[in-house]
């Protein structure tokens, strides 16, 4: 018993015992290679497939149905092994190509299309410089030295090189070994592999018109060449378009994909200066490793969330290298194997930087606080409250910025906010509240503990710096300190300059903003805190608070119209900030 | 150098004649040509013929038709065009002046050898 297969060839229906179709289909790709992109190839492949079924139904009968190796064998022998058939391109040809564009003599005897794979007969490592060369028509050592040149630029030459061997299919057969080699990319041979794949479709519409009209006028033909040539054109037109809009995306795909990794891989080896600076500003001084010891919990916390990212990243990447590939060199598709990987490692990603961050914002979850009264001594004249001259800022830009000291191995952070409000007593007194977070709040409270900031509290005079710091170890939680200076009726405080990243919305009866409170004395009374040394008057301040809530200067305040006055301020609100 | 290459070559070379002229007897089914190639041991195969046909039709020297066929797929018939009896005329001459270009040579080879 033998099992059959059921074939269509030409139109009709043949049942082919198994190894016949084996002998068979090998036969007819044989001849499909051979003629694979040539002028007139599909025309060949079936006019020979037209003439096998004819061979085929002469040997069927009633009694005999069934298509059998021998059948096969014999058939082939009177069409000829595929290397008997007759080259199409032959001579003419060649002499046209010779012309038109370079000596490839050896290589030239078959159109093929020319694709993108790894050699492996000049390989050392994966074989891909190799078949870059064969692709590109130069010698792969000069592809090889700029791979390794480019692994000195932030490894983006290895971790391309890695991708091009994932993505890059080896070439197995000798019909991959010519097609790896195939012809030279250039415009030439593009225009060409236009025009046939414009004689095609001409063909076939030559067939179907002399297929439908079998007693076609000559006249009718001579219309339909016509429009075949606008078809042609158009077609043409189409198609070099697409090429060269698929070519460019193609490109843009690769080289985004390229530019980014070597950012990334830049930014985590601490070059951040170089390519991209880290997308926090805040992290000023910080590499991208020191984030592991700043930020996770611990190395298995950094490395799995590492990982996650990187996978996340990574995966789509490479898929728009392959995409970029496949659009500019005609690269064969991933085959399925890498697809399910890329999207499992992505899938895994997600996973891992998911658990990474649930895990981190764990360890913020709590907050915790230390609080330390600091009695302020009773001062007739006003209390000057005034910066510490060891700032701080040309290291740290913002005021959310936290800033790591190698030396000392301490962190800076300038979330320092000090406030001002009426104290019950008669006594004045200084609440300094240090705050850190932790998963809970005994871990919150002791973190809080370990922040240093210090407040020179004198007789009539408060030193506030504008930052605090604590141990690198106890990690990044998000520490800061709040003060209030709670004071009694009657007392004044003088705000200086120096004061001004410190203060933080202090309440006042003229509501301005905290940059214009500087330079001035303020005494708390029943409405609030009030100023004793702006130049406007009760009247101009009672309008100035109805005004709309505008904010403003008071120096400014001297103009005589009210509606001016509002767009004079405006403006000068624009320019303070 | 192999003599069969040679062989091969020198086949080749007139092989399209050769089917010109079988066409300029009339309209063909490419089993009739392969006959009547076949008959004068110029083939051995079919292969060999199908890439010349197209070819040659590619070339606007052949034309064909379809012909519906009793037994299994519709035929082509090819015939030759205007141009294909033009060139076949000039390869007419092209072979008589080959066919005594080789007669004169061979034939003054003995004599050289005298």
């Amino acid at each position: 018993m033998n099992k059959t297969v059921n074939i269509n060839l030409a139109g009709i229906i043949f049942h082919v015992d198994e190894d016949a179709y084996q002998r068979l289909s090998n036969y007819l790709s044989a001849i499909k290679q051979k003629f694979a992109g040539e002028e007139g190839g599909d025309e060949i492949i079936s006019d020979v497939e037209a003439r096998m079924a004819e061979l085929f139904q002469s040997r069927m009968s009633d009694s005999k149905q069934v298509i059998t190796k021998i059948d096969v064998d014999e058939v082939i022998s009177v069409l000829g092994e595929p290397e008997d058939y007759e080259e199409i391109d032959d001579e003419p040809k060649k002499e046209e190509s010779y012309s038109s564009t370079s000596k490839e003599s050896g290589q030239s005897e078959t159109k093929r299309r020319k694709r993108i794979f790894r050699n492996p007969d000049d390989a050392i490592v994966g074989g891909v410089a190799g078949g870059l060369g064969a692709y590109l028509n130069i010698d792969p050592v000069y592809i090889r030295l700029i791979f390794v040149l480019s692994f000195f630029g932030w490894g983006s030459g290895f971790l391309l090189y890695l991708v091009l061997w994932i993505i890059v299919p080896e070439a197995r057969t000798t019909a991959e070994k010519l097609e790896m080699r195939g012809e030279d990319v250039n415009l030439n041979n593009i225009e060409r592999s236009i025009k046939d794949e414009i004689d095609h479709i001409k063909t076939r519409l030559n067939d179907l018109g002399s297929n439908a009209s079998e007693s076609a006028k000559t006249g009718v033909q001579q219309g339909k060449r016509g429009i075949d040539k606008f078809i042609e054109l158009f077609v043409m037109i189409l198609k070099a378009g697409l090429k060269i809009i698929g070519a460019i995306i193609g490109f843009s795909l690769i080289f985004a994909a390229i530019v980014f990794i070597a950012a990334l891989v830049g930014a985590m080896f601490g070059a951040s200066t170089l390519f991209v600076s880290w997308p926090d500003p805040g992290l000023e001084g910080i590499n991208f490793m020191q984030i592991q010891d700043l930020l996770f919990i611990n190395g298995n916390h950094f490395w799995l969330t590492a990982m996650g990212i990187i996978m996340v990243v990574f995966s789509p990447l490479i898929g728009l290298i392959a995409l970029g590939a496949r659009l500019l060199f005609s690269a064969p598709r991933m085959n399925k194997t890498v697809n399910l990987v890329l999207a499992s490692l992505f899938g895994i990603g997600v996973v891992l930087s998911f658990i990474g961050a649930v895990r981190l914002a764990a360890d913020f979850e709590e907050k915790g606080r230390y609080t330390n009264d600091i009695d302020v001594p009773r001062s007739d004249a006003p209390i000057l409250i005034t910066g510490s001259g060891d700032d701080i800022s040309d290291v740290l830009e913002y005021d959310q910025s936290v800033y790591f000291d190698g030396e000392e191995s301490r962190l800076y952070s300038r979330q320092v906010h000090f406030d001002i409000e009426k104290a019950f007593g008669t006594e004045a007194r200084l609440q300094v509240r240090y705050f850190a977070r932790g998963s809970n709040r005994w871990e919150a409270r002791k973190r809080a503990e370990q922040i240093n900031y210090t407040v020179t509290v004198d007789s009539g005079k408060i030193v506030l710096p504008n930052h605090i710091d604590f141990p690198f170890n106890e990690k990044w939680r998000n520490q800061e300190v709040y003060m209030t200076l709670f004071i009694p009726m009657g007392q004044s405080v003088f705000l200086d300059e120096s004061a001004l990243s410190v203060i933080d919305d202090i309440e006042n009866t003229t509501d301005i903003w905290d940059w214009d409170m500087l330079n001035h004395t303020w005494q708390m009374n029943n409405l609030g805190l009030s100023c004793m040394d702006c130049s406007w008057t009760e009247k101009e301040q009672q309008d100035f608070l109805q005004s709309d809530k505008r904010k403003s200067s008071p120096d400014e305040n001297d103009a005589s119209g009210e509606i001016e006055v509002v767009e004079e301020w405006s403006d000068d609100d624009w320019d303070s900030e | 150098m192999k003599i069969e290459n040679t062989k091969a070559q020198m086949r080749k070379g007139v092989l399209e004649y050769c089917i010109l002229a079988i066409l300029n007897n009339g309209a063909q089914y490419a089993s009739g040509i392969i006959d009547s190639l076949k008959s004068a041991r110029m083939i051995v195969v079919e292969g060999t013929l199908y890439p010349l046909l197209t070819r040659l039709k590619n070339a606007e020297l052949l034309s064909y038709r379809w012909e519906e066929s009793t037994s299994g797929p519709p035929r082509k018939y090819y015939a030759l065009t205007e141009k294909g009896e033009a060139f076949l005329k000039e390869l007419d001459m092209t072979w008589s002046d080959l066919v005594k270009a080789v007669e004169l040579t061979t034939q003054s080879k003995p004599t050289n050898d005298e």
